[in-house]
């Protein structure tokens, strides 16, 4: 094994993180080479020291007072959470609702306007003001004649309607 | 996840919240502790390490009973503390941060027991800022938390061999930095 070899594996060496071939390998190397025995000495002493500096260094825990705080909090944002979670159940029933409410309103004002067929009735509406005025009588009158004419044999046909759209043909 | 994390995981989920101390008490100091150690600021751990608790109940249902429930809270830790480096912009304060006095425990009136713990902090706090975000979180969780490489990659959602890389220059770089900067604690150990 040569010494570019073995160098790079040095740091998983000092862990005891190579397969135990490997490791009997880069050993062998070691005992042969001083320089890449030096750096795997230094190697794993460094890594000795920064795990002793890290044991030494005694960090702080949570004070109770602090851990019960955030116990609390934690449990609080959660209770919020669940309000915030009934209400995200509570928004669809809300919209289908409101849904619901538009759709009767639509029906509602379809149920008035269909029956009547506005344009329906603005041509009969038209119609009839042109009868009106073709027979020369007042739009306030109480009977309605129509005219029917045969093209071919020249037979006339009039028909008069009262208020209740009650006809009579030819009344004279 | 053992049975009485499982049990209490199930008693949290059934209602009983109350259940949630028990289950994250034996992870209170040192979640708090490697927070720490990657924020390098005692006020962003204690917001880490609460997020990181607040999440873990949040997200208790997504838990997976037949995996290791140390490690799922540790990968809440990991990702809760990176997003808060991000939004912070950590990075310009660790170096002005990186004394914080306060997550230490008191060193008494002993001014000589002071400054040893001052540089005892200042040493490990060197070291570990030479270290990349990655590199740092690889040489926590291995060398000084002591978990296997296989956990680590586990945590940190990338491959053993990922591990191996980071952690081999991890390694190289705090020999570098303890040989160029503090020779005696190589001396010590020899």
């Amino acid at each position: 094994m040569t010494c570019r070899g073995t160098n790079k594996y040095l740091p998983l060496l000092a862990g005891n993180e190579l397969s135990r071939k490997k490791a009997l390998k880069l050993k062998a190397h070691l005992e042969r080479c001083p320089g890449c025995r030096k750096e795997a000495e230094e190697i794993s002493a460094a890594l000795d020291a920064a795990k002793g500096l890290a044991q030494k260094e005694a960090l702080r825990d949570w004070t109770d007072s602090e851990w019960r705080q955030m116990l609390k909090s934690v449990t609080a944002a959660d209770m919020e959470r669940k309000q915030w979670g009934v209400r995200l159940v509570r928004k669809p029933a809300f919209a289908f609702g409101l849904a619901l409410l538009l759709f009767a309103a639509g029906a509602l004002w379809l149920q008035k306007k269909l029956p009547l067929r506005p344009e329906e009735h603005g041509v009969l509406q038209a119609r009839s003001q042109t009868a009106v005025q073709r027979s020369g009588e007042s739009a306030g009158q109480d009977v309605l004649s129509m005219t029917i004419v045969s093209q071919e044999t020249g037979l006339k046909i009039v028909w008069f309607f009262n208020k209740n759209f009650e006809w009579k043909e030819n009344p004279q | 996840m053992d049975d009485r994390e499982r049990a209490l995981v199930e008693r949290v989920l059934s209602g009983d919240i109350d259940a949630f101390e028990p289950l994250i008490t034996p992870y209170r100091q040192p979640l708090l502790s490697l927070a720490y150690r990657i924020t390098r600021n005692w006020e962003d751990a204690k917001e880490t390490s609460q997020e990181t608790f607040l999440r873990a109940f949040k997200y208790l249902a997504n838990v997976d009973v037949q995996k290791s429930f140390r490690n799922w809270i540790y990968q809440i830790l990991i990702n809760t503390a990176r997003n808060l480096k991000k939004k912070q912009a950590v990075q310009e304060r660790l170096r002005c941060d990186a004394l914080a006095p306060e997550l230490f425990v008191d060193s008494g009136n002993d001014p000589e027991q002071h400054q040893l713990d001052r540089e005892l902090r200042s040493q490990l706090a060197d070291c570990l800022d030479r270290l990349s975000d990655r590199e740092r979180e690889i040489f926590l969780l291995r060398d000084i938390e002591e978990w296997n490489i296989r956990e680590t990659a586990d945590v940190l959602k990338c491959s053993s061999i990922a591990v191996r890389v980071h952690l081999s220059a991890a390694r190289r770089k705090i020999k570098e930095r303890i040989k160029e900067k503090y020779p005696f604690l190589l001396e010590v150990r020899r």
